[in-house]
C-alpha cells in the first residue's frame, strides 16, 4: 500500500500498455480458435458434429489418454524416487545428480524419440534385430501406444523429479525428526508422514504431467506419425496439414476447443489442489533442512537406479543417434556395419536448408527471451505493485498458455494469421509469426518466474527506497531489477533452450520460408532420411550443449532445484 | 515539529474490517524523541507507516514541520518519496546488491539532487563515521552483522538530514547485550543531530529509557501521553499501569487526613497517594509497584503473606506472594527483595508498602 503508487510517471502507464497488449493477444488467439470452431453456414455445431461423428476422434481420444497415463506412470516411477534420493537421503554426489537431471530436462523429446525408435522399431530397431538374430524372440514394438508412452515418460521424468523434489524440499525437517523421535522407521516415515504431506503437490504435479502428455507433439510425431498412431496433437496437425485433401480448419478448431476446455478444467482442479495444500503450510518458502536418511549399503542400488535412468534418457538415445548418423541404413554394430560407417550423412545434408533453419533459430533465440522477460516483468509489476483494477485477471490470462497445449495455441495463431489479421499484419510464412507465438506461449513461464522472484523480495526493501525519495521507476530499476537479476538470467537461458528446441509451434506455423532447425530435422525425417536426420540432430545437440552446461552451472550456483528462483534475496531479508 | 490529528485508518480484507487507527493524535516538539508503545496489533506501526506515507489513512491530518503531508478532508496525500523524513525498518531493509557506501548514499541521489559529488561523498563518510561503519564502507552489505546492518540503516535514514526520523522496532532483532548498547547509541546520535524522532516499540524498557515522551496505545487509540517518569508514577489506567512496569492493583477507599493529605485505605493498610480526580470517600483502584513493597519479619502491624515463588535476577529477586485477605479470600502480590538473602517458597513474611502509590479513578 505505497501511497507513492499514485505518483505520476511513465513507468506504470508503459507497463500497463505492454501488459494489456500481451493479454489481448493471448485472448484473441484463443478466442479465434473458439470462434472458428463454430461453422458459419448451417448449424453452428457442424464442425463439432463432424469431429465427434468421426470414429477416428474416439480412437484418438483413447490413444491420448493411454499415452498420457503411461507417460505419467513412467515419469513418476523414475522422478519420485530420484527426487527422494536427492532431497532426503545421504547419497554422495547429490549435487551431481541434480545437475544431470537438470541437463536431461533439456533433452529435446524428438531426439529421444528418434533414438528409441532406432533401438526398438519392430523392423529396423537394433535391439529387435539382435533379439531376433540371437535369441529368436519377437520384437518389442516401440511404435505402439504403450511404447510411445514409455518414451514420453522418460522424457518427462526430470520434470517429475523437479516438481516432487521441490515439494519434498519444502517440508520442514522437524516433521521428519518428530516422526523419528516417535519411533517410526524410514518406511513408515515415507509412507505415513512424507507422502501425505506432499500429496497436494504430488497430485498437482501429476495433473500437470497428464496435460503435457495429452498435448505432447514430439514423441507421437516422431514415433507415431509414420505408423498412423495419432494422439490429439498429431491428429490436429493432420487436420490442418493433410496430405491428400483440403485442410479442415473448422474441424481442427473444434477439436482444439475441446482440448482447451479439458485442459482448463484440469488446470483449475490442479490450482485448487495447490491452494488446498497451502492451507496445510506444506509449501512454505523456507523450510529447515532435515537430517538426511542414511542409505548404508543401498547406496549402490540408488546409484544404479539413477544411472539406469540417465542411460535411458540421455546415454542410449545419444549413442544410437550417433551410430545412426554414421550409417547408410540402420543395423546393429558388426564388422560389416563398422566398415560401412562414414560421414556421408553429414556431407549429404541439405546444408542450405540447415543454415537457413539455424539462422531463424538463432534469431528467435536472441529475440524471444528478452521480449518474454520484459513483458513478464511488466505483468508482475502491475499485478504485485499497483492497485489497477483487473490485475488479478491479467495474471490469469498470462498463465493461460501454460494450461493450453501448444498445438491449440499454434492453431489459433495460424487461423488468426490466415484470417483477418493477416491482411493488417502479413506475418504468415515469416519468422515473426513464430516469434509472436513463442512469446505468447512462454509468457506463462516468464510470469511465474518473475512472480516467484517478486515474492522473495522483502517489501521493506522497496519501501526503504521510497522513503529515500526514489520514484517508482527508480525503485523498479535500481532495487527490484538488480535483485531479480540472477533469476532473470536463469530464466533467460531456459527460454533460449525452449526456443531452440521448440517443434510443436514451428511445425504448425512453419513454411519453407521460416523453417527453424528442429523443423528442418522433422522434414528430413519425414522424407525418410533417417541417417541424415540423425546427423542434423547430433549437430543440433552439440550446438545446444554449451547452453545446457551454462544453465546447469548457473542454477547450481544459485540454489538447488527450483527452476531458477533467485536465491540471493531471501538470505539477507530473513 | 510534527503533529498528527484525529487519524483514522481501517484495514479491509476478505477476513473482514479491522479498524487499525481510531482518531489518533500525537505531537512531537522539534528535536524531541517520542516512543509509541503498545502490544502488537495496537496500531503503533500503522501510525508510523501513515506518517511515513506507506499507508494511507481515511481521515485526519499529518503535519511535518510546516508541510501538511496528509489531510483527508483536503485530499492531500504526499507520497513517501516527497516527505522530508528517514526511516529505519524492523528488518533494516539493507539492499543486498549494494555496498555499505552505496546503501548509505542512495537517498542523497533523490533527496538532495543538487548536491555536488564531492560534497555528497564527504557527507556519506561523515555519517558512516557517526555510526562507526566508516572502515567498512566498501564491504558488500550482506556481509554485515545484524548490529552493523542496523547502524547502516540508521546512517541511510539520516544521511539526507531529514527533519523527522522514524524507527520501527529497530532493536528487536538484536541480541540483549547489543540492544542495551544501541539504546544509548540511538539516543546519542539523534540528540547530536537534534533530529525529531518517533520510535515504535513493544518493550516498555526501551520506551522508558530512550524517549522524552511516551505514547501508550491500545486498539488503535492513544491511552496516555506522558514523560517516562510521570507515566510510570501516575498511570491513568490499569492497562497502562500493567503494561509499563509491573503493577499490583488493589481496591481501596480514599480518605482525607486532618492535615489535608490523601490516604487510601487498602488491604495493605493506609497508603500515601496523590490524586486530583478523586475525592474523599470514593472507591478507587491503586497501583502499588513491586519495588514499593518491603518484605519484613512477620509482625502484627503488617499484613501477613506467604512466598509462593521467586525469580532470582542477579541484582534483585522477584517474589510472588499470597496474601490472605480476611473476608475476601486471597490476593497474589508481586514484590522485589534483596538478592543476597533468598526466601524459599513457604516462608511467612510481613508486607509493608512504602512511598506514594498512584490512584486510578473507577
Amino acid at each position: 500500500m505505497i501511497a507513492s503508487r499514485s505518483q505520476p510517471g511513465l513507468f506504470v502507464p508503459a507497463a500497463a500498455m505492454l501488459v494489456a497488449g500481451a493479454a489481448l493477444l493471448i485472448l484473441t488467439l484463443l478466442g479465434t480458435t473458439i470462434v472458428l470452431g463454430f461453422a458459419r453456414e448451417g448449424s453452428p455445431w457442424a464442425h463439432y458434429a463432424s469431429v465427434l461423428g468421426d470414429p477416428r476422434t474416439a480412437g484418438v481420444l483413447v490413444n491420448s489418454v493411454v499415452f498420457a497415463v503411461v507417460g505419467l506412470v513412467v515419469s513418476m516411477a523414475f522422478g519420485l524416487p530420484i527426487a527422494w534420493l536427492v532431497e532426503c537421503s545421504d547419497l554422495p554426489g547429490r549435487a551431481g545428480v541434480l545437475g544431470a537431471m537438470l541437463g536431461s530436462l533439456l533433452m529435446p523429446g524428438f531426439a529421444q524419440a528418434m533414438g528409441w525408435l532406432f533401438l526398438l522399431h519392430p523392423r529396423i530397431g537394433i535391439l529387435n534385430q539382435l533379439a531376433a538374430q540371437w535369441l529368436g524372440i519377437g520384437p518389442i514394438n516401440i511404435a505402439s501406444l504403450v511404447g510411445m508412452g514409455v518414451v514420453q515418460g522418460i522424457n518427462m521424468a526430470p520434470l517429475a523429479f523437479l516438481m516432487t523434489g521441490a515439494a519434498l524440499r519444502a517440508i520442514d525437517g522437524s516433521y521428519h525428526e518428530a516422526a523419528v523421535t516417535s519411533g517410526a522407521g524410514p518406511g513408515a516415515i515415507a509412507w505415513r508422514v512424507l507422502l501425505p504431506l506432499i500429496r497436494p503437490a504430488l497430485s498437482s504435479a501429476a495433473i500437470y504431467m497428464l496435460m503435457i502428455g495429452f498435448g505432447a507433439f514430439d514423441v507421437p510425431a516422431i514415433i507415431g506419425w509414420s505408423n498412423r498412431i495419432f494422439t490429439f496433437s498429431t491428429y490436429i496437425y493432420l487436420l490442418t496439414n493433410p496430405q491428400d485433401v483440403l485442410p479442415e480448419y473448422g474441424d481442427a478448431a473444434a477439436l482444439s476447443t475441446i482440448l482447451l476446455v479439458v485442459a482448463l478444467a484440469l488446470t483449475g482442479y490442479s490450482q485448487w489442489l495447490t491452494r488446498h495444500g497451502w492451507r496445510y503450510k506444506v509449501v512454505t518458502g523456507k523450510a529447515r533442512a532435515g537430517r538426511p536418511v542414511p542409505l548404508h549399503r543401498l547406496r549402490l542400488l540408488a546409484w544404479a537406479f539413477i544411472g539406469f535412468y540417465l542411460l535411458l534418457g540421455v546415454g542410449i538415445p545419444l549413442l544410437v543417434l550417433g551410430w545412426a548418423s554414421l550409417l547408410p541404413f540402420m543395423q546393429p554394430p558388426s564388422a560389416r556395419a563398422f566398415a560401412l560407417a562414414s560421414f556421408a550423412n553429414y556431407r549429404g545434408l541439405p546444408w542450405q536448408l540447415v543454415w537457413l533453419g539455424a539462422r531463424h533459430t538463432l534469431l528467435l533465440a536472441a529475440l524471444v527471451p528478452p521480449c518474454v522477460l520484459v513483458i513478464s516483468f511488466a505483468f508482475t509489476w502491475i499485478g504485485h505493485r499497483t492497485k489497477l483494477r483487473g490485475r488479478g485477471l491479467l495474471d490469469m490470462v498470462a498463465f493461460l498458455p501454460h494450461a493450453v497445449p501448444s498445438i491449440v495455441f499454434a492453431v489459433g495463431v495460424m487461423l488468426l494469421a490466415l484470417g483477418g489479421l493477416g491482411q493488417i499484419l502479413p506475418v504468415y510464412g515469416t519468422v515473426w509469426i513464430l516469434m509472436i507465438a513463442f512469446v505468447a506461449v512462454w509468457l506463462s513461464y516468464g510470469t511465474r518466474m518473475t512472480n516467484a522472484g517478486f515474492t522473495q523480495i522483502h517489501h521493506d526493501l522497496e519501501e526503504a527506497a521510497a522513503i529515500s525519495g526514489a520514484p517508482v521507476g527508480a525503485i523498479a530499476w535500481r532495487i527490484v531489477l538488480p535483485l531479480l537479476l540472477r533469476g532473470l538470467l536463469l530464466a533467460w537461458i531456459y527460454l533460449v533452450i525452449l526456443t531452440v528446441r521448440e517443434l510443436t509451434l514451428s511445425v504448425v506455423l512453419g513454411t519453407p520460408g521460416n523453417m527453424t532447425l528442429p523443423l528442418v530435422i522433422w522434414s528430413v525425417w519425414l522424407n525418410g532420411g533417417l541417417g541424415r536426420a540423425s546427423a542434423v540432430t547430433i549437430c543440433f545437440l552439440a550446438g545446444m550443449l554449451p547452453l545446457v552446461l551454462a544453465y546447469v552451472w548457473l542454477l547450481r550456483r544459485t540454489q538447488g532445484g527450483s527452476l531458477g528462483a533467485p536465491g540471493r534475496t531471501d538470505e539477507v531479508t530473513a | 515539529m510534527i503533529t498528527v490529528e484525529a487519524l483514522h485508518l481501517t484495514y479491509r480484507s476478505a477476513g473482514g474490517v479491522h479498524p487499525a487507527l481510531r482518531g489518533v493524535g500525537i505531537s512531537v516538539a522539534r528535536g524531541g524523541f517520542l516512543a509509541l508503545l503498545g502490544p502488537s496489533g495496537c496500531g503503533k506501526t500503522t501510525l508510523l507507516r501513515s506518517i511515513a506515507g506507506l499507508e494511507r489513512p481515511e481521515s485526519g491530518r499529518i503535519t511535518i514541520g510546516n508541510v501538511v503531508v496528509f489531510d483527508g478532508a483536503a485530499g492531500i496525500a504526499l507520497p513517501a518519496a516527497r516527505r522530508d523524513l528517514g526511516m529505519v525498518f524492523q528488518s533494516y531493509a539493507i539492499w543486498p546488491h549494494m555496498s555499505v557506501l552505496q546503501n548509505a548514499a542512495f537517498p542523497l541521489r533523490y533527496r538532495c539532487p543538487g548536491l555536488r559529488r564531492q560534497e555528497a561523498e564527504s557527507r556519506v563518510r561523515d555519517m558512516l563515521q557517526l555510526v562507526q561503519l566508516d572502515h567498512l564502507a566498501d564491504r558488500p552489505a550482506p556481509m554485515l552483522s545484524g548490529g552493523q546492518q542496523q547502524r547502516l540503516a540508521l546512517a541511510r535514514a539520516l544521511v539526507s538530514q531529514p527533519s523527522l526520523l522514524l524507527l520501527d522496532e529497530p532493536l528487536s532483532n538484536l541480541d540483549a547485550r547489543l540492544r542495551e548498547e544501541m539504546r544509548f547509541e540511538l539516543r546519542r546520535i539523534t540528540k547530536k543531530l537534534s533530529v525529531t524522532t518517533i520510535f515504535v516499540t513493544h518493550e516498555q524498557g526501551e520506551a522508558l529509557s530512550m524517549a522524552d515522551e511516551v505514547v501508550v496505545m491500545r486498539d488503535g487509540q492513544v491511552l496516555q501521553t506522558d514523560a517516562p517518569q510521570t507515566l510510570y508514577a501516575a498511570p491513568h489506567s490499569e492497562f497502562v499501569a500493567d503494561f509499563v512496569g509491573r503493577a499490583n492493583l488493589l481496591d481501596g477507599v480514599l480518605r482525607r487526613r486532618a492535615n489535608g493529605a490523601l490516604r487510601v485505605d487498602t488491604v495493605l493498610g493506609l497508603l500515601e497517594c496523590q490524586s486530583d480526580a478523586a475525592t474523599a470517600g470514593d472507591a478507587v483502584r491503586v497501583v502499588v509497584r513491586p519495588e514499593a513493597l518491603r518484605l519484613v519479619e512477620p509482625a502484627p502491624d503488617f499484613p501477613a503473606a506467604t512466598v509462593i515463588g521467586s525469580a532470582f535476577l542477579g541484582d534483585v529477586v522477584e517474589y510472588e506472594l499470597r496474601l490472605c485477605v480476611p473476608g475476601s479470600g486471597e490476593l497474589v502480590l508481586r514484590a522485589k527483595g534483596d538478592p543476597r538473602r533468598l526466601l524459599p517458597a513457604g516462608t511467612r513474611v510481613g508486607v509493608r508498602a512504602e512511598g506514594a502509590c498512584a490512584v486510578i479513578a473507577m
